[in-house]
């Protein structure tokens, strides 16, 4: 648990990074003025504005509220100024997420500042993301990318940087998220985390003996062969087998000396555990489905999918970290590009960010929030954090971006045998 | 103003602005201007035609040809950081996926792509196979038979239409899986099996009930095209029934075969949601290979090199599949 969510906060700071950090600051922050206003001034500011902080990398820490105000006077002017909208369009989850954001905060939202929330869902975040980037400019005020999707949303210029000044409970948020910064962008914050959860381990205790905590080494035994079922992302499996392995997921070295040596090893092992799997799930549908027909009684999944299904009577399927930890996600909410309601839509970051807010919606979703708001309901839910988000792992989006067509290439060959 | 008045008064209204209507689009279609342009377009009729056509051609260009030309494009641009396209021209997309990891000498193809759309065309040929196997006796039976509950078998032909197609591979997940019902029929005859979920049984089967009414109607089609006094006059030469199919019924129902193989292989070989929903880890097809590459890899332009090839090879398969059996003949007369 020591590679906590400031560690890899930390890693993007390293030496090694800290060049492209300032460069693509530099890039984005000038996308983003020239797409927001045009205006040639604007454009200059926004250089001055990314080169003259570019040096100053240290500033993750928090304290970034100085240039963060010099965004707002360079883009205010484009973007409605200070005023709610009469509506706010909202591109979110479907299904049980939807139902739980619609009642527990964008009813009460609207109840409260009158503005007319506007709905349309997604079942993918590629998908959603895809959308979003073909769709002209305005489409979209607020939308849903996860923590993982964020760093392509912000280098694609699908967001608008959410200026902080406007968003008056943002120190709610637990610290870990206040300091993660996916994107390397500087001291712009383009997302503001909602909640938060693990891939953690599901069991079924009618066919898998002890009790936790487990270590993930248990998916490797062979008892399970036939019976396991896997998330069918290659970066959700490299990290994983990483964790098992005992190596920091986000450097993949272990006790090896070098990355290549070391994504080698957790390959090998990658393609061991592959002979036991029955299939990889890809949606939250597809593993309620093997879990529940016990197809699977070993492997992984989400917390909330798991609840869902103990709700429904399955008593004897758990959800589980695993002492290795697992892989941390969040889903956050974002302001699509050349959103004409921004103000509005601080304003709804500000609302969702109420303790009161937290306090209902977050059991409903199933999932912790990423706020310090909390109550015995919250306390109870399977990912809930004590430390704050402390312990939670997160990828490092730019260790990922880096490595991930060898790893997606990699893991279709382990699938097709020819690993 | 008594309510009577006032309601004579409506009415008279409501006339005076229909007749206002009724006048003023008798004048418009009685222009002259108008009524010439009928009278040329009646006059000219492949000019009729092309207008008809047109409109036919013109929704296929602007919405089947110019994305097509797009993702033509696109797959020679490059992916940058973050998913972003880079609109520098190179090859590099489709030199990883046609040679990279291809030692052509010792035939040895790690190649992910390639392997991938091998196995597309292999699935698709399977299923091409079994619904051929599948179909030509009910399609040959609804083309030769008198009865009158035909039209009410053909609707059932049709009827899995109606159901969704996702719904459809969701009950063979019940079927096939662990506790379904195939594992549950075989466990009663002695034999022991883990069901047949997720693997290439299960894409295959699932193809095959899906596209299985392709196949029955082409073949009924044609079968119920062919003259009797043909099979009649075989057997009066002394034909048996059965020589008289082979060589006087099966030939003539070759358009229906070919017509429907084609339809069959096509749509197999492009399938999505069966290797998504029935297959086993080993089992994807090249949908959704491409489906990942640009969606969770956001390689927009290596997926769409993934399209034109598979596009590329697709179309030539056709072609020559056209060379042996003519499709002007399938689907002309």
């Amino acid at each position: 648990m020591d590679d906590a969510l400031d560690g890899t906060g930390g890693n993007s700071d390293g030496d090694h990074t800290t060049s492209t950090d300032s460069s693509s600051r530099g890039r984005l922050s000038r996308r983003r003025v020239i797409g927001a206003s045009g205006a040639a001034i604007a454009g200059l500011a926004g250089c001055l504005d990314g080169s003259s902080s570019g040096d100053g990398t240290e500033t993750s820490d928090g304290s970034d509220d100085t240039s963060e105000s010099a965004g707002t006077t360079t883009t205010t002017s484009s973007s409605g100024g200070q005023e709610m909208a009469d509506t706010l369009k909202f591109y979110s989850w479907g299904g049980s997420t939807q139902e739980a954001l619609t009642e527990h905060l964008i009813e009460p939202f609207e109840d409260e500042y009158g503005v007319t929330v506007e709905q349309s869902s997604f079942s993918s975040q590629d998908k959603m993301l895809a959308n979003v980037r073909s769709s002209p400019d305005g489409s979209y005020d607020v939308i849903m990318p996860s923590l993982s999707g964020s760093y392509n949303a912000v280098k694609q210029g699908l967001v608008e940087p959410i200026r902080l000044d406007n968003v008056d409970t943002w120190s709610n948020l637990l610290p870990a998220f206040q300091e993660y910064n996916s994107a390397a962008s500087g001291d712009d914050h383009y997302v503001a985390p909602l909640y938060y959860g693990t891939v953690g381990m599901v069991y079924n205790s009618d066919e898998v003996s002890g009790s936790p905590p487990f270590s993930w080494q248990e998916t490797w035994k062979d008892q399970y062969s036939g019976a396991l079922t896997l998330e069918g992302f290659a970066f959700v499996r490299v990290f994983t087998t990483a964790l098992s392995l005992g190596m920091d997921p986000n450097v993949m070295e272990g006790d090896t000396g070098s990355y290549e040596k070391g994504i080698e090893k957790v390959y090998d092992a990658m393609a061991e555990q592959h002979e036991y799997v029955t299939k990889y799930w890809t949606s939250g549908q597809e593993q309620t489905t093997l879990y529940s027909n016990d197809t699977a009684v070993l492997g992984d999944g989400w917390s909330g999918r798991i609840l869902a299904l103990q709700e429904d009577g399955y008593d004897n399927l758990h959800y589980t970290i695993p002492e290795e930890g697992a892989f941390g996600w969040a889903d956050t909410f974002a302001i699509a590009k050349g959103s004409e309601r921004r103000y509005t839509a601080e304003k709804f970051l500000q609302y969702a960010y109420r303790p009161e807010v937290q306090e209902s919606l977050s059991p409903t979703l199933g999932y912790p929030p990423a706020t310090q708001a909390t109550s015995s309901d919250i306390e109870a839910l399977p990912d809930f954090d004590p430390s704050g988000g402390e312990r939670l792992k997160f990828q490092n989006q730019q260790f990922k971006e880096e490595h991930q067509d060898d790893w997606n290439s990699t893991f279709e060959k382990i699938k097709l045998g020819q690993y | 103003m008594s309510e009577r008045h006032q309601r004579a008064a409506d009415s008279a209204d409501r006339t005076g602005f229909e007749r206002y209507r009724y006048r003023l689009w008798t004048g418009v279609l009685r222009a002259e201007p108008v009524l010439r342009a009928i009278q040329a377009l009646k006059r000219r009729e492949r000019l009729l035609t092309a207008v008809q056509a047109g409109l036919g051609i013109a929704w296929m260009a602007v919405f089947l040809l110019a994305p097509l030309a797009y993702i033509l494009a696109l797959s020679f641009w490059q992916r940058g950081a973050g998913g972003v396209v880079v609109q520098e021209f190179a090859l590099a997309n489709y030199q990883s996926i046609l040679l990279e990891d291809v030692q052509l000498l010792g035939w040895q193809i790690g190649n992910v792509y390639l392997l991938i759309l091998w196995q597309s065309l292999k699935f698709g040929f399977l299923t091409t196979v079994t619904t051929l196997l599948l179909g030509y006796v009910p399609g040959y039976f609804l083309g030769r038979t008198q009865s009158k509950y035909r039209s009410l078998l053909l609707l059932l032909v049709v009827l899995p239409f109606w159901v969704p197609l996702i719904i459809r591979y969701y009950a063979w997940i019940l079927v096939m899986g662990n506790e379904g019902m195939v594992t549950t029929i075989l466990g009663w005859v002695g034999v022991e099996s883990g069901g047949f979920l997720y693997t290439e049984v299960a894409v295959v089967t699932g193809l095959v009930q899906v596209l299985l009414p392709f196949m029955i109607l082409p073949i009924y089609n044609s079968v119920a095209k062919i003259d009797d006094e043909f099979v009649e006059s075989a057997k009066t030469m002394g034909a048996t029934p059965l020589r008289a199919f082979y060589e006087v019924t099966l030939p003539l129902s070759l358009p229906g075969i070919s017509a429907g193989s084609i339809l069959v292989f096509i749509l197999a070989v492009g399938s999505f949601m069966a290797p998504a929903l029935l297959g086993g880890p080993a089992n994807s097809m090249v949908a959704n290979l491409i489906s990942q590459t640009f969606g969770e890899s956001f390689d927009w332009p290596l997926a769409s090199a993934m399209a034109i090839v598979y596009l590329v090879v697709l179309f030539t398969l056709i072609t020559v599949f056209n060379r042996f059996v003519g499709l002007e003949e399938v689907f002309g007369e």
